[in-house]
């Protein structure tokens, strides 16, 4: 690649990503033969695109950030993209970053909760409808939030006015429902989630004698699951 | 096995997923975006190996950044080169602008100065990603809002000069031709006849849209509108130019139903056939 070119590449880049001024840009190029207005398309044309993906991505979070102030989710994906700049094709796998980014800010700026918990779920989702291989951590996931989330990014899909979640701590498993393909959401029972614990091994003799659930009832779960196809039935 | 194309095609998106696989009506062709499906299992992986028993696809890349500054993305061409196997595709496309540089990812498809340099640079690139996909590479002339500082040649010769120094053939998008004319003040058909007509191996059509302020006047490439009428009108043009192309009808945002696609679909068919002939 040429000086030019590369000199190019040097200048433009901050300008699309935002960190550069039209006035400056046009210092160290030059002018555009189209016109200083036109060149102004492209100024910070880059965090426009992120904001435009995040919001499809994420549009419980975003929603949820409007109901608590009117810039509130501007400035949120703003502190984002500094931090984290975008370096992957895929929206989505730059999302992934956006629930840790979100729960350092609620530490910082007390957010609420919920914001991070819901970009949580979206991701989740969103990793139950992708991911290649099956499974615990790849098609299904366990998860336990401090709001109802799945009723309230189920109400803003359908254009609700609700501006928040309601409180309630829930579990849910998230899971790839074997017809559809797509995510779907079980609020297990408590013989459930331990019959789902057992499969995944990683269930305590203990919980199971807290909850006062025989090994028949959770026989019982486990089949219920498999019918359900948030487990698969067992190998042999 | 290689499938061959003709006739007009529809981009596969999320949002038709069923209804494409349900629908009964003419489609001919699909695109597929390839960074929507490489890498992802599931619903995805299971409609497009469906749609492949069923259409002739190609893929139709946005961010392998021929123009751009960084290293072509190895992995990305591999799966791309996977990816056009697994469907049979005949050939591949990208866009003739960067998309990444620095390490960054712009999603978003940016202009080069139209310069020699720049002609050299991408001819360079796209060779080596035809190489590594080992498929006809196609590349699409795209939606410039400004000509970039450093530009010393007009568009037509620009995009003439990467398709001759590279051997790669021209996705002719009509909608950006005529979004070009109008936002620069220039005749499209014009325009249309500036860029080298004998390489097209496919065309795009697609709706635009004004854009909001501050830049009331020009017209923004959403694909996200039904085609203008303008826009037909040129696409007749270039049939009478090019000959039945197979041709794609593009919509992106605000994606409307199936139904509401294959009635442009059926309608860039009519137009075809009227134009060329059976």
């Amino acid at each position: 690649m040429s000086n030019s070119l590369s000199t190019f590449f040097d200048e433009v880049i901050p300008f699309v990503m935002g960190e550069r001024g039209l006035a400056d840009l046009e210092m160290r190029l030059g002018p555009s033969p189209s016109g200083r207005r036109m060149l102004g398309v492209y100024a910070g044309v880059v965090p426009c695109n992120i904001r435009a993906h995040m919001a499809a991505i994420f549009p419980a979070v975003k929603h949820a950030a409007d109901g608590i102030g009117p810039e509130m989710w501007t400035r949120l994906l703003a502190a984002f993209f500094v931090a984290h700049p975008p370096r992957h094709g895929d929206p989505n796998r730059y999302g992934e970053a956006l629930p840790g980014f979100l729960a350092k800010r609620r530490v910082e700026g007390g957010l609420p909760e919920y914001l991070e918990e819901l970009a949580d779920y979206h991701m989740t989702r969103w990793k139950v409808l992708t991911s290649v291989e099956s499974g615990p951590g790849r098609t299904t996931f366990v998860r336990r939030y401090s709001h109802n989330l799945p009723a309230f990014a189920s109400a803003v899909s359908l254009g609700a006015v609700q501006r928040a979640p309601r409180p309630g701590a829930m579990t849910v498993i998230v899971y790839r429902d074997p017809t559809t393909l797509r995510p779907a959401v079980l609020q297990p029972s408590a013989p459930q989630l331990l019959a789902y614990g057992r499969r995944c091994q990683a269930l305590d003799p203990r919980w199971q004698s807290a909850a006062a659930v025989s090994d028949r009832d959770l026989d019982h779960a486990e089949h219920r699951l498999i019918e359900m196809g948030v487990l698969r039935r067992a190998q042999g | 096995m290689t499938n061959q194309l003709s006739g007009v095609g529809i981009g596969l998106r999320r949002e038709h997923f069923d209804e494409v696989l349900a629908t009964s009506r003419r489609i001919d062709w699909l695109e597929i975006t390839p960074e929507n499906f490489i890498d992802y299992g599931g619903q995805a992986a299971h409609v497009i190996d469906r749609c492949a028993e069923r259409w002739p696809m190609v893929s139709h890349g946005v961010s392998l950044s021929v123009g751009g500054p960084d290293p072509l993305d190895a992995a990305l061409l591999h799966a791309t080169s996977s990816l056009a196997s697994r469907t049979g595709a005949p050939w591949w496309s990208e866009h003739i602008c960067f998309a990444s540089g620095r390490g960054l990812t712009f999603h978003d498809l940016l202009p080069l100065p139209f310069s020699d340099e720049a002609v050299r640079h991408i001819a360079k690139r796209a060779r080596a990603a035809q190489d590594c996909v080992e498929r006809q590479l196609l590349l699409e002339n795209i939606t410039y809002y400004a000509e970039m500082p450093g530009s010393t040649m007009s568009e037509g010769a620009f995009v003439t000069a990467v398709l001759e120094e590279s051997g790669a053939a021209l996705l002719l998008d009509i909608n950006n031709v005529y979004v070009n004319a109008r936002n620069h003040g220039r005749d499209p058909i014009a325009a249309l006849e500036a860029l080298p007509l004998d390489r097209v191996r496919q065309i795009h059509i697609a709706g635009h849209t004004p854009a909001p302020p501050p830049f009331e006047g020009i017209l923004f490439d959403t694909h996200g509108a039904p085609v203008a009428a303008d826009v037909w009108q040129l696409y007749r043009a270039a049939l009478r130019r090019c000959g039945p192309v197979p041709t794609l009808v593009e919509w992106d945002t605000h994606i409307p139903s199936l139904d509401v696609l294959l009635d442009e679909a059926d309608r860039a068919r009519s137009t075809m056939v009227e134009t060329t002939g059976p």
